[in-house]
């Protein structure tokens, strides 16, 4: 048993002394150009006789790594609905290498048979607009300091958000999905702009010269556009069309009386609900005509089982023969995704 | 033409004449920074080649290669060479020194001791010093430097 401790202790120390050593390195190493300089000395004597110190330097200059990351900052694929104008994707660009770059941002409109990530729906909506934007304060949301296109500088180890916000075509069927991918090319570093393209070391070198090299990654390659060591890295996402998904449902039920015969009270009750897993449903309009040969009882007017004022449109949900003639209404309701809101009433048969 | 040629190799001689007397210098020292990359040859086999350290990126094992030479008459005793770690770097713990006793400081050339031996605090205690706490390495000749005789030395480096 006690050699069992021992034992954990002594693991316990080495895992210690890695997580320390690991905490000396930054995360993306030396910052580009500096000089690293390695001087020896030699110390001897000569008869027994120390003599002079002798000494030898040697340096090198480090070169600049460019490497990157884009990521989706999305979990699950992001919900939008037809004719939406913000349907927002978002990212996270991420500067690994050992110097402040900025980064030229594009998009394109992927084809794939699935949407991404690969759940169910297909692709076959393309939005009608889409725009790149950094995120500047990282809401999420395009605000006015937001730039399009570009990141103009991204200091190392730093992260920053960018977001594409595309319009939906009014026509996007239902749970079908759009692809869409984020491309960002690095470039040099600049301040209220795009920089420089960045050139990679060709032909004659020197130790004392920093270079450029590229060490990225390939990202999502379905364009075939992100290989690596090119200066880009890629991440695709996709918008996931839910309209509401309205259903309504009406029952008839003797309230008095034996038979529906005249004189007898029939209570109908309009069940509208919404589907789950879409989105919630606004500004639902209800009308119901009065059939004919039946009276309605005013007073029995429910919405969600609240009592309605009849005689005036507007004030709450619910009128009678006020916003339609002969009809009940039950206007601008709210019906949550996975919920229904019951419309009752009563007629007296003629 | 030819006696200003004359000319420059006299003043030459003269001057390296002077700084001999002045100062005799019988151990001359040279540092080298290189990469190994692997090569594969023309029959497909791997090989390890070094290549002055001209693309150097963060995580990259530098070598290092001090040669102390012997350009005197006499043989040189007690050759102690000593580098510190450079800057940025961390000492990998791969070092060579045929016919030299290496011992390594962790507290910036203060103290030297063997590899087993250092440590460094740790909370109230202390644990064994990883290489990459190393600050100075420390090659001591086992013997001495006859004339004529050159003697290298190597460590290993990660630049951070």
């Amino acid at each position: 048993m006690l050699q069992l401790n021992m034992k954990w202790i002594a693991s316990a120390v080495l895992v210690l002394a890695l997580v320390v050593s690991a905490d000396v390195v930054l995360a993306d190493g030396t910052q580009a150009g500096t000089v690293v300089l390695n001087t020896a000395l030699v110390d001897y004597d000569v008869n027994g006789t120390g003599q002079t110190q002798e000494s030898a330097s040697e340096d090198f200059t480090v070169d600049r790594k460019i490497d990157l990351t884009v990521a989706v900052n999305h979990v699950a694929y992001v919900q939008t609905s037809p004719s939406s104008t913000t349907a927002i994707l978002r990212f996270t660009v991420e500067n690994t290498s050992n110097d402040a770059l900025g980064f030229a941002l594009s998009a394109v409109d992927e084809a794939a048979a699935t949407v991404e990530p690969t759940l169910t729906g297909t692709d076959e909506v393309n939005a009608i607009t889409f725009a790149i934007y950094e995120d500047v304060n990282g809401d999420g949301l395009l605000d006015g300091g937001d730039t399009q296109d570009y990141i103009d500088t991204l200091a190392i180890d730093a992260t920053t958000d960018v977001i594409i916000v595309a319009e939906i075509p009014a026509a996007a069927a239902i749970t079908f999905g759009d692809n869409l991918m984020l491309s960002a090319l690095a470039q040099a570093a600049e301040s209220g702009t795009l920089g420089a393209t960045l050139v990679t070391a060709s032909g004659a070198d020197a130790q004392d010269v920093e270079d450029t090299e590229f060490i990225d990654a390939s990202g999502d390659t379905v364009a075939g556009t992100d290989a690596v060591d090119d200066a880009i890295h890629s991440d695709m996402w996709a918008f996931v069309i839910q309209g509401a998904d309205i259903t309504v449902t009406k029952t008839a039920t003797l309230f008095s009386g034996s038979y529906y015969i005249p004189g007898s009270v029939v209570e109908y009750t309009i069940t509208v609900a919404n589907g789950a897993g879409v989105e919630d449903a606004t500004n639902v309009d209800l009308v119901d005509t009065v059939p004919a040969n039946t009276t309605f009882v005013g007073g029995t007017l429910t919405v969600g089982g609240v009592a309605q004022s009849e005689g005036t449109s507007g004030d709450d949900f619910g009128d009678f023969n006020v916003s339609t003639a002969g009809a009940v209404s039950a206007l601008n309701m709210t019906v949550a995704t996975g919920t229904s809101t019951d419309v009752v009433f009563r007629v007296t048969i003629d | 033409m030819m006696i200003r040629k004359l000319a420059i190799v006299a003043l030459a001689a003269l001057f390296f004449a002077s700084t001999a007397e002045a100062k005799q210098k019988h151990v001359e020292l040279e540092a080298k920074a290189e990469l190994e990359v692997e090569v594969v040859n023309e029959d497909g086999e791997k090989t390890i080649q070094r290549v002055p350290a001209v693309k150097v990126m963060p995580g990259e094992v530098v070598v290092y290669t001090i040669t102390a030479r012997n350009v005197g008459e006499e043989p040189a005793t007690n050759v102690v060479i000593t580098d510190p770690v450079p800057e940025h770097m961390d000492y990998t713990g791969s070092v060579t020194g045929d016919g030299a006793r290496v011992t390594f400081s962790v507290d910036g050339g203060k103290t030297y001791d063997v590899a087993s031996a250092l440590t460094v605090p740790v909370g109230g205690g202390s644990k064994p010093a990883p290489p990459e706490d190393y600050t100075h390495i420390r090659w001591t000749f086992n013997d001495a430097l006859e004339p004529g005789s050159a003697h290298s030395v190597e460590f290993r480096a990660r630049l951070q």
